[in-house]
């Protein structure tokens, strides 16, 4: 016969059915001759009634429960990328490869004409950096010379354009390319360069010489008016 | 309205598994054809927690709005159903451990009282069925997700087995203890009528 400890373990799966039959009928018989556990027994049973009488849920409409379900629902999901094949994926890495290449390219077919104001800028300083550190000896100078009168051009468009600061910027690169040219021609054992680039020199002196003049004009006037810089149609040099 | 809580072919199993795919990848039509499925099985589950329609509706949703954010890590190893059970049994005992109890257990000294029309029956039996809950509630966390699975969504032992991924022996060990201890949180609420007269 069951101890009074192994009937009480067993009482709650006994009343849910949990147990095999012959378990069953050894807690049956001790309950029989046991007021005690049979008290027990009662009290799970009571127990249960009360736990699988609590009532379901009346009918309630879906539609209405799925549209404020919906309107809460977190939108992130629809933006998730979707699983990629990996044929796929090199696929995309070269079109993107290849959008990359265009873009390079159209920036720097579009760099040259840029201005200083213009985001293609450094595009085009980082292009004529190249030109000239692969360029040979022989045509080192002639390059420099294009360089420095782009410079001026620069200077020239960002006067026009009330841009002072940027005109500065653009004279003081044209004077730096012109002392690198001049050190150049000095250094120079080719005599054909150097008398092709003396014979240009005195144009870039002069240019020099009225940048300088320029600057310190703007400098001793009042430097931030645009009503002085749209009166100056041209500047002088 | 169709609102299948049971897809027990094959064919519906593909087909449930092709709505939790495209419901995790986004497809809100999916999801939608997901929750009529399941909607008032978790409703059901709320509502005997929680007691009220209102209530049970909030938490429903609740419910489909974690299965919903959680579905990309679902794997198809086990049920849908069971893991919604899941779901649904840890979200409505947290929403009833977060809700104050109404009726004080003290004030529950009445015996159970028969089923009937009676208004005073009636709100005495709302009165015991709220106990009951907030007894549940009260309960430590692995005796009350064991028991909760069973009171308020009606599964079987083997069911809530494979629903918390336990053996068949830690439900009964489980189930055995969250039972002893609501019998002495309930004390004569559980007493059958003629004991707790005589006592």
């Amino acid at each position: 016969m069951l101890s009074h400890a192994t009937t009480r373990d067993w009482l709650i799966p006994y009343a849910d059915g949990m147990l095999a039959v012959d378990e069953r009928r050894r807690i049956d018989g001790h309950i029989a001759g046991c007021a005690s556990c049979a008290a027990e027994l009662r009290e799970v049973r009571e127990l249960n009634l009360l736990l699988v009488t609590l009532p379901p849920a009346p009918p309630i409409a879906f539609a209405p429960f799925w549209l404020n379900l919906q309107a809460v629902l977190p939108q992130r999901r629809a933006l998730r990328m979707p699983r990629i094949q990996p044929y796929r994926r090199l696929g995309i890495a070269f079109a993107m490869a290849a959008t990359a290449v265009l873009v390079a390219a159209g920036s720097a077919f579009a760099a040259p004409a840029a201005l200083p104001d213009n985001p293609l800028y450094p595009v085009k300083q980082l292009e004529e950096g190249v030109r000239l550190s692969l360029a040979p000896a022989n045509e080192r100078l002639t390059i420099q010379l294009q360089l420095a009168n782009e410079r001026l051009r620069e200077a020239q468009a960002m006067a026009s354009n009330h841009k002072p600061r940027l005109a500065e910027d653009s004279l003081r690169a044209f004077r730096v390319v012109v002392n690198d040219a001049a050190a150049g021609l000095k250094n120079s054992a080719d005599p054909k360069v150097a008398t092709r680039w003396s014979a240009k020199t005195p144009a870039a002196a002069t240019m020099i010489s009225r940048s300088n003049s320029w600057s310190k004009t703007r400098t001793t006037s009042s430097i931030g008016s645009n009503k002085r810089m749209r009166s100056r149609r041209r500047p002088p040099w | 309205m169709a609102q299948s809580e049971e897809v027990p072919s094959s064919e519906g199993d593909a087909e449930e598994r092709r709505l939790i795919d495209r419901s995790a990848a986004g497809d809100q039509e999916a999801f939608r054809q997901l929750v009529l499925r399941y909607h008032r099985l978790v409703i059901n589950v709320a509502f005997r927690a929680l007691g009220e329609v209102a209530l049970a509706e909030d938490v429903a949703q609740d419910v489909f709005i974690k299965v919903y954010k959680s579905l990309p890590t679902y794997r198809h190893d086990k049920p849908f159903k069971h893991w919604l059970h899941r779901v649904a049994a840890n979200t409505v005992t947290d929403s009833l451990r977060r809700r104050r109890p109404v009726v004080s257990l003290d004030g529950l000294e009445q015996p159970l009282v028969s089923a009937g029309s009676d208004p005073q029956d009636v709100a005495a039996r709302h009165d015991l069925q709220r106990a009951v809950r907030h007894a549940i509630a009260s309960l430590p966390p692995h005796y009350r997700d064991t028991i909760a699975l069973q009171a308020f969504g009606e599964l079987s032992y083997d069911e809530i087995a494979k629903a918390l991924d336990i053996p068949l022996g830690t439900v009964m060990s489980r189930l055995n203890g969250a039972k002893r201890l609501l019998r002495e949180r309930l004390g004569d609420l559980v007493r059958p009528a003629e004991e707790a007269n005589t006592a």
